[in-house]
């Protein structure tokens, strides 16, 4: 009886070390190849990154093309873009969570949404140049570009915030209602004070999918040669995907260094966007616990 | 003896399940009932029934009536807000809000747009002592209410409860997830608290029902099989069911 138990003790135990080997393995390959690129990106773009690279229009001669117009562009889609789809997104999850009914419908709208989140981002591309470009007659403009990327990321905040707001228990719901508290001061001090970690998550995690988006603004006909910057709303664009992507293209191979650095740039800024919300997050977690 | 909620064949459902049979009862003012049964035996469902907890239910459906002092709890016209400030309710788990201890006590107010800083000390003061609270945490208002003991977390509730001038209480099985001395501390305060308001608690734990209550029912499968005086309930029960049940024979 003893050792048949020992033996099944150690078969269990190698299971474990196996799986625990195995996702280390897995997990190693993930950061690996980021750290793989990063580096060989870094070494090509670095040299190349310095102040007149970040202050300068794009220019036919390589060494004195910038991205200025680039990332500006890219700060006033990412602004546009979220102007547009945070309240939206946050408004239609809350309602759709606390004040929509149970029914058909509601389940239709669910499915929905659940599938928009995974159309590929050209065919909102499409969609913007129809409505928005054509349709609303906004042109190639900043609005344009931002309201597609809105669309975009709508679904992902709508299903960040049900997310978040299904996540704080029951309970807590409880205790305000027994205190007669109507379901807007239950929403506005409770729920959404515990859920906005969770939804903060979501709205970062949807800004950085739309940085670094580029199909479909090329699809509603955004520019690469932009030799000013946007200063209204129906000014032309340009972004650093597209930027990017117009210099790889090249043949001449320091377009491409200036693509590493430029790649580099849009790395950066995605990552302080991350930082930010881990931050925040770190924050607001420290006064909501259970 | 005067009474203070009435329910009159009472018929609840959720979705195709049908929860509670034909349940009348009358509940007497400044007295504590309990309500004893075997699990899913639908006495958790009577309590929030009360004051209108299972309404955030979509397939919950009610038929028959309760009122409160007169007035149908489950009229169109009644303000839900309001009886429930007058019907509070503790839960089983603690649940305090993720805030300072002061906060938890003040919010209740705090809805009600009460802000005037002194009335909030007052009320926060008295409340806690009400519940016995205040000489434990009277240093550390400021504090997390998270950070508080399983027990002393649920006098904070009861706190709360009381400092919105509940004149019902409802406790559901307040003290299952307490050791035993946290137990103590809380029967003793809701027998304290018996002087002023109407206490009606359901309890898995059936010597607390003998030690605390004035009142009993016994629920079966949906049903109110009996309810009488606690002493009669628990010494002299009419039906042979309640007599297996308090006896331990099943449960």
């Amino acid at each position: 009886m003893k050792k048949s138990f020992l033996k099944k003790l150690s078969r269990n135990e190698m299971n474990d070390r196996i799986f625990s080997v195995v996702g280390l393995l897995a997990t190693l390959l993930g950061v690996g190849v980021f750290l793989v690129l990063l580096a060989d990106v870094a070494m090509d773009g670095l040299k190349r990154l310095n102040w007149s690279f970040l202050t300068s229009f794009p220019s036919r001669n390589p060494f004195d093309a910038g991205i200025l117009s680039a990332w500006v562009g890219t700060v006033w889609l990412m602004a546009v873009t979220g102007a547009i789809a945070i309240p939206l997104g946050i408004m239609a999850g809350i309602y759709l969570e606390e004040y929509g009914k149970r029914n058909k419908l509601a389940g239709f709208i669910e499915v929905n949404i659940a599938n928009l989140a995974g159309i590929p981002s050209i065919i909102y591309g499409l969609l913007g140049l129809g409505l928005f470009v054509r349709f609303l007659d906004l042109g190639r403009s900043v609005l344009a570009g931002g309201a597609t990327l809105a669309l975009l990321i709508l679904p992902i905040i709508i299903l960040a915030t049900r997310e978040a707001l299904r996540a704080v228990p029951v309970s807590l719901r409880e205790a305000s209602f027994a205190l007669g508290a109507t379901k807007w001061q239950t929403l506005k001090y409770q729920i959404l004070p515990a859920a906005f970690p969770g939804i903060l998550t979501g709205i970062i995690l949807a800004m950085s999918r739309a940085i670094g988006e580029s199909a479909p603004l090329i699809m509603i006909g955004a520019l690469a040669y932009i030799a000013f910057l946007p200063q209204q709303l129906s000014d032309p664009f340009t972004a650093l995907p597209i930027q990017i992507f117009n210099w790889v293209s090249r043949p001449q191979h320091e377009f491409a260094v200036n693509a590493a650095a430029g790649i580099l740039v849009l790395l950066f800024i995605t990552l302080m966007m991350n930082g930010l919300a881990i931050w925040l997050r770190y924050r607001f977690e420290k006064k909501v616990r259970w | 003896m005067q009474k203070i909620i009435e329910a009159s064949n009472l018929r609840v459902s959720f979705g195709k399940t049908q929860v509670l049979k034909n349940v009348s009862m009358t509940l007497h003012k400044d007295k504590i009932t309990a309500i004893i049964g075997p699990s899913g035996c639908g006495k958790s469902t009577f309590l929030r029934c009360l004051n209108r907890m299972n309404d955030m239910y979509d397939n919950f459906k009610l038929e028959g009536a309760i009122s409160f002092k007169g007035d149908n709890v489950y009229a169109k016209e009644t303000d839900v807000i309001e009886m429930r400030r007058r019907i509070g309710m503790v839960f089983q788990k603690p649940n305090p809000f993720p805030s300072s201890i002061y906060e938890n006590v003040a919010f209740g107010l705090r809805i009600q747009n009460i802000n005037d800083k002194k009335i909030l000390d007052e009320v926060v003061e008295r409340s806690l002592k009400k519940a016995a609270l205040w000489d434990e945490v009277k240093d550390r208002l400021g504090n997390s209410a998270l950070r508080l003991s399983g027990g002393q977390q649920q006098r904070l509730c009861i706190a709360r409860t009381i400092a919105v001038e509940s004149e019902v209480i409802l406790f559901d099985e307040p003290c299952s997830a307490l050791d035993p001395t946290s137990t103590r501390k809380i029967e003793d305060l809701i027998l304290e608290l018996k002087k002023h308001y109407t206490i009606i608690i359901v309890t898995h734990n059936m010597h607390q029902a003998k030690r605390i209550s004035d009142f009993t029912g016994f629920f079966h499968l949906g049903e109110l099989v009996e309810f009488g005086e606690t002493k009669k309930i628990f010494e002299d029960a009419k039906e042979k069911l309640t007599r297996d049940y308090v006896r331990g024979d099943f449960g």
